[in-house]
């Protein structure tokens, strides 16, 4: 935007187009003259004060939790975690519910057995149902069996949080 | 990276999405408050509350009204609050730090016309500072940081035909303060400005 002797200056194509009333031109010219004009700048440092304010107000988290701060990071952290769990239950437990399962597998046939030869020796509805209903009763009182259902409602419950938490990150991030 | 992408990463809790809109705005924030308000100090410390506020209320951006108009109509309410606790005033642009014409020609325009171009830089930054705020205001948004007259308006939460009204009187009366200070229309070479 040189300025050439024989050129007519904003300043003077601004205040000729006001004489005239010609808005267009006006509006234009006043345009080029105002760029011109420095605009006030933010002192040195502006931005770092901003975000230690932001920062000491609790408005934005310092930078330490940066690295868990990402959406796809958490969420792999979430089903990492879980996933762990999960292994870690099963390389617990898993000798013992498979023990657990073998035995309800026996028990059951042992049961049927029974049951036949119950109803051929004359044995009525209601005797039976109790006996079956002592005999569930008997197999669920034992520590194993107990502990295992502790440790199964255990597990449901941390997946259920687990799950919650995951869902409300999801809703809030896409807020 | 988009401000509505720089948002959304903020809300998420990432702090280099809020140091990413504070870096790419906080210039056109101070601009408008410092145009408002007397004092470069005051007006520091409202651009650091007006991003505050802004940074609290992210969840309530509208993304159809564009971030930055949305920002710089935070920006005006807190400098507007500010001058009605402190009084009307008016910046002294020539007093700012740093303050000074840009280097516009490309070619040697020589000594005359250099002269010529700071008296009329100084003359236009004195009636600017003259004038009255919104009027102010509505001049620097409309052709120093070039937004339209819908978003002028949202900005200052006034109408569309207020806002061009305010450029026009703007421009009318910065017209008759120049003209009163020396200069004109007229091309009486080199320069156009009358000895007083």
């Amino acid at each position: 935007m040189g300025h050439d002797r024989n050129q007519t200056r904003p300043i003077e194509a601004w205040l000729a187009a006001e004489q005239r009333s010609d808005e267009t031109t006006a509006d234009a010219a006043l345009h080029d003259l105002i760029r011109m004009l420095p605009a006030p700048t933010p002192p040195a440092g502006f931005a770092s004060r901003v975000m230690a304010a932001a920062a000491r107000d609790g408005i934005v988290r310092p930078s330490t939790h940066r690295v868990w701060s990402g959406p796809t990071v958490r969420l792999l952290a979430w089903c990492g975690g879980g996933a762990a769990a999960l292994v870690g239950t099963l390389v617990v437990l898993g000798p013992s519910l498979v023990r657990q399962v073998v035995g309800v597998l026996n028990i059951s046939v042992q049961g049927f057995v029974w049951i036949v030869r119950g109803l051929e020796g004359g044995l009525d509805t209601w005797s039976l149902m109790a006996e079956i209903g002592r005999a569930v009763g008997t197999s669920l009182a034992t520590p194993e069996v107990s502990a295992s259902f502790f440790v199964l409602e255990l597990v449901a419950v941390a997946a259920l949080y687990t799950l919650h938490r995951v869902l409300s990150y999801d809703k809030g991030s896409t807020r | 990276m988009s401000d509505d992408r720089l948002v959304r990463d903020a809300l998420a809790g990432q702090q280099d999405a809020y140091a990413g809109l504070l870096q790419r705005y906080e210039r056109p924030v101070f601009h408008v408050i410092a145009r408002l308000v007397r004092d470069p100090g005051v007006a520091e410390e409202l651009a650091q509350e007006t991003f505050l506020k802004a940074f609290r209320r992210l969840g309530t951006f509208d993304q159809r009204r564009g971030f930055l108009p949305w920002l710089l109509r935070i920006a005006h309410n807190t400098a507007v609050d500010a001058l009605r606790r402190r009084g009307p005033q008016t910046l002294d642009i020539e007093t700012e730090p740093g303050g000074g014409a840009r280097v516009i020609a490309s070619d040697d325009p020589g000594p005359d016309r250099q002269t010529e171009h700071r008296l009329e830089v100084r003359d236009l930054q004195a009636a600017l500072a003259r004038l009255r705020p919104e009027y102010r205001l509505a001049l620097v948004l409309r052709f120093q940081e070039e937004h339209t007259y819908k978003q002028i308006a949202y900005v200052m939460g006034v109408s569309e035909g207020t806002a061009k009204s305010h450029v026009h009187r703007a421009r009318v009366w910065l017209a008759h303060e120049m003209q009163t200070a020396g200069w004109s229309g007229a091309t009486n070479r080199p320069g156009s400005r009358s000895t007083k």
